[in-house]
């Protein structure tokens, strides 16, 4: 399940940070995708390091926390999109070794539209010619796209 | 790691028993010790005293099961490095072996009892015969005695004390030690097929039996340094131990799963430190995930919890550390890393700080469900006196009541109530902030060489919320100051509001009001709103100034106003702080160009004319902008000219009083407008100046006063 979305600007400020958990931990998610920079950072200026995902613009798994794992996607422009999912689904899975289908579904292969479709959304937003560039997205259309989204992957993974 | 008994963190160490002609006992081991892999030895004057250390057998039947419980002997690894030898090294003299019959039917009836009592051990032996220069030895003799001892005759050395360039030859007869290492190897084969065969019968249909003997294979192996076969018994081993969870019924249920986790541990700790020593690094990241996952969920009985994530945090620590010594060559992280398909590494797996910073997490986990179990005990006082005579029991994980009567001392088993007693006991001795602080603080200067700036300023500050719940401000403020800066940096400022909350609440507590006028100043006008995030922060563990909402921003700006207001006069914000403000004191603060106040008011000062002619009148317009949550009432704003001459003064014109007050003071051009600032709208005000005799003329200061700040 994904618990938190966020884009982030070429300059590593946030634009857009929405969460989807009812704990509260929003601020957790806040540190988590601040420190998951760092990932994509040193995946982008160390292309050797970082093989065949270097020319993709989906990052991949940047790094698993002890309930999370977070995923990255980098535009053309420089802009990233984060996501924070749970990692229950995965762990039991891995655990009980019965579902694999699930268990790739927080994989690329699921991801990677997702993120596609999170993009399109997002180059909507800042088409808008309100829309400052470099600045937060107060959308709220943006907003309700992105619950979509990620509410109809909640729902693809769980079938 | 360090808390490891040492005969669990090194690599197993033979042990060889010397017998007879003690003087030449330390050359010879230390000859041993030397070696790599080192020997160590066992001096014994004479036979009788290997008599002594090895007893006739007194363990029950092998196809009977143990009668108390238990996986692991405590001492069983100690045992085999300084107790038991494999291999025995009885030393006689040139002169006995080849001298009168007499002496050689000596030779004979120690070679026949020596044999007599290591056989039912299987230990093995060899002779060592010490020759002095000169000397050789008869050779019927010599094959007299071959035959004998029933050895080979690479399985008889000679060793001559007296020729120092001469011993390490005459002691490798084949140039290394190898009639040694022949001796071990065939013994820990043996003893390996031995226990590998009693497994396979499954005679004993036990579980504890069957981990013990794996894992004692699994050890022979590893001594006779076949550490693929090592590593595969101890999987077994640990695949083992995780079936007995929740069949096993020998112990009361928490000391049947501290037990069962603390073997675990063990087996998972050899396991790791057996493929990283291997350089399959990829391989230990991916076990020590699987051992996570496998015993994350088994936090056990609620009272004991504590427990579980003090093991959880010791497991991830221990893991760092094994990762940070064996530094195997993790530089080529992408083969690593690209390798794995549906569990990708990445790559900061490969980091100890990764783990570091998990080990710290859980201990902190651990101090929470601590702090409620001391809660919850209401008997908190007498479990200490109880709590004194437990001790580690004679299996590895398991702990039992010390009872001394008179001379003799017995060990009565725990009862679950007892065990948690003692366990919460233990954990009241620990200070756990220091610990957390400690692996917060490696992680932070592991992430810094990794030049993971965010994560090591995350880890900055839970070190400094650590520091801060345990009271040193001075340490909390210096790391929340430097964790700002990132955050200021990069516009995170709803981190930063949670940084500034802390910041703010440290310098109340050291009654430094010019830092708590700034960091509430700057929280005051920090561009958060819960209108970002889908729904308000309502979290737990916000900071002590509270979620970031404009409401909790318009109650930091009335404290921070209502403080420093002239009205206010000498007020506190609270009674037990030390904050104030005076007349006679008052604070002046410099929001320059790369001041964080900047956020909060800013002024410009805008030359209506390209040039300014001396003696002609120019006009000037001074815009001030505030970000702050309320509309702000200057008293007096003054602007100051490289000119002094042209330096004036606007009083607020609501304020007349204060107008009065300060008219003509220092002769300076005093004007009187509306100094109020209305949240995020520029107050541009227009006047006229004229240059005195340079046409050199800029304004390098706007002094607002309402508590003094000045903008360059």
């Amino acid at each position: 399940m994904i618990v938190c979305v966020a884009v982030v600007g070429h300059q590593n400020n946030p634009l857009y940070i929405q969460s989807f958990t009812e704990a509260d931990d929003a601020l957790k998610l806040h540190h988590i995708v601040h420190c998951s920079l760092d990932v994509v950072d040193e995946r982008v200026n160390n292309p050797k390091k970082s093989g065949p995902t270097l020319n993709e613009t989906f990052l991949g798994l940047l790094y698993p926390t002890e309930n999370y794992k977070v995923y990255g996607y980098l535009t053309n422009t420089k802009v990233k999109f984060i996501i924070v999912a749970t990692d229950l689904d995965v762990r039991d899975a891995d655990v009980r070794n019965v579902d694999i289908a699930l268990l790739r579904c927080n994989n690329a292969s699921c991801l990677s539209p997702f993120f596609r479709r999170f993009h399109a959304a997002y180059v909507d937003a800042v088409s808008n010619p309100f829309h400052v560039p470099g600045k937060k997205i107060t959308s709220t259309t943006f907003a309700e796209r992105v619950s979509t989204i990620v509410k109809s992957f909640g729902l693809s993974s769980a079938g | 790691m360090e808390e490891y008994p040492e005969e669990w963190r090194t690599p197993p160490v033979s042990l060889v028993s010397l017998v007879g002609w003690s003087e030449h006992h330390h050359l010879i081991s230390t000859h041993l010790l030397s070696h790599q892999p080192p020997i160590n030895t066992l001096a014994l004057p004479d036979l009788s005293k290997l008599l002594l250390l090895l007893p006739k057998s007194n363990k029950p039947p092998l196809d009977s099961p143990p009668q108390q419980g238990g996986i692991l002997k405590r001492d069983w690894l100690i045992k085999h490095r300084t107790r038991i030898p494999s291999v025995v090294a009885p030393l006689f003299s040139s002169d006995q072996v080849s001298g009168d019959p007499t002496q050689w039917l000596q030779v004979c009836s120690d070679l026949d009892n020596l044999k007599a009592v290591i056989r039912p051990r299987n230990i093995k032996f060899l002779v060592v015969i010490i020759v002095k220069d000169g000397d050789d030895i008869n050779e019927d003799r010599f094959i007299a005695l071959r035959k004998r001892a029933e050895l080979d005759a690479k399985y008889i050395l000679t060793f001559n004390p007296n020729d120092a360039s001469q011993l390490r030859h005459s002691l490798n007869r084949h140039a290394t030690p190898l009639p040694f290492f022949y001796l071990f190897i065939f013994y820990f084969k043996d003893e390996g097929k031995r226990i590998k065969t009693r497994v396979e019968k499954k005679s004993i249909n036990s579980i504890d039996f069957n981990i013990r003997h794996c894992f004692k294979a699994a050890v022979y192996a590893e001594f006779r340094r076949d550490w693929a076969e090592a590593l595969r018994l101890y999987e077994d081993a640990y695949h083992i131990l995780r079936e007995m969870i929740g069949t096993s019924t020998r112990l009361p249920p928490i000391q049947r799963l501290v037990e069962i986790k603390t073997v675990a541990e063990q087996l998972h700790f050899k396991i790791s430190n057996l493929l990283l020593h291997g350089g399959k690094v990829k391989e230990a990241v991916t076990w020590f995930r699987q051992h996570n996952n496998s015993y994350r969920k088994l936090v056990g009985a609620p009272e004991v919890v504590f427990l579980h994530w003090e093991w959880m945090s010791r497991q991830f620590l221990v893991f760092g550390e094994l990762l940070e010594t064996s530094s195997v060559s993790i530089q080529n992280i992408s083969s690593l890393v690209s390798g794995a398909t549906d569990r990708p590494l990445t790559e900061w797996e490969l980091h100890p700080s990764y783990y570091y910073q998990l080990a710290a997490n859980y201990l902190k986990e651990k101090r929470s469900s601590l702090e409620l179990a001391l809660s919850m005990s209401e008997t908190s006082n007498e479990i200490d006196t109880s709590a004194e005579s437990v001790v580690p029991s004679l299996y590895v994980g398991q702990f039992a009541q010390l009872l001394e009567q008179g001379d003799s001392a017995t060990m009565k088993p725990l009862t679950d109530e007892e065990y948690t007693d003692y366990a919460i006991a233990e954990g009241k001795r620990f200070q756990d902030s220091f610990e957390i602080i400690a692996l917060l603080k490696k992680s932070c200067e592991s992430y810094g060489n990794l030049k993971a700036r965010r994560m090591g300023s995350f880890c900055a500050f839970q070190m400094a919320t650590e520091y801060f719940a345990v009271g040193d401000f001075s340490n909390a403020k210096q790391l929340f100051d430097g964790v700002a800066s990132q955050y200021r940096q990069e516009g995170w400022f709803t981190l930063l509001w949670e940084v500034l909350g802390y910041l703010r609440e440290c310098s109340k507590k050291q009654g430094a009001v010019r830092d708590f006028v700034e960091y509430s100043l700057e929280m005051a006008a920090l561009p958060v709103s819960s209108g970002t995030d889908a729904k308000p922060f309502r979290f737990k563990e916000c900071s002590p100034a509270g979620p970031p909402s404009f409401s909790q921003r318009e109650v930091i700006h009335k404290e921070v106003f209502g403080l420093v207001s002239r009205e206010a006069g000498s007020t506190s914000v609270e009674d037990d702080t030390h904050i104030k403000i005076t007349g006679d004191t008052p604070l002046h603060l410099e929001i320059d160009h790369v001041s964080p106040l900047r956020v909060v008011l800013l002024a410009s000062v805008a030359f209506h004319e390209q040039i300014v002619k001396p003696g002609v009148s120019t006009l000037i317009t001074v815009s001030l902008l505030s970000q702050l949550p309320h509309t702000v009432e200057i008293d007096q704003l003054e602007v100051q000219f490289n000119q002094s001459e042209c330096n004036f003064v606007i009083m607020n014109a609501q304020k007349p009083s204060l107008a009065a007050m300060t008219d003509g003071e220092q002769g300076h051009q005093v004007e009187s407008a509306p100094l109020v600032l209305v949240t995020n709208k520029w107050l541009r005000l227009t006047y006229g100046v004229k240059s005195g005799m340079s046409a050199v003329l800029f304004c390098f200061t706007c002094k607002s006063m309402i508590f003094s700040i000045n903008m360059i």
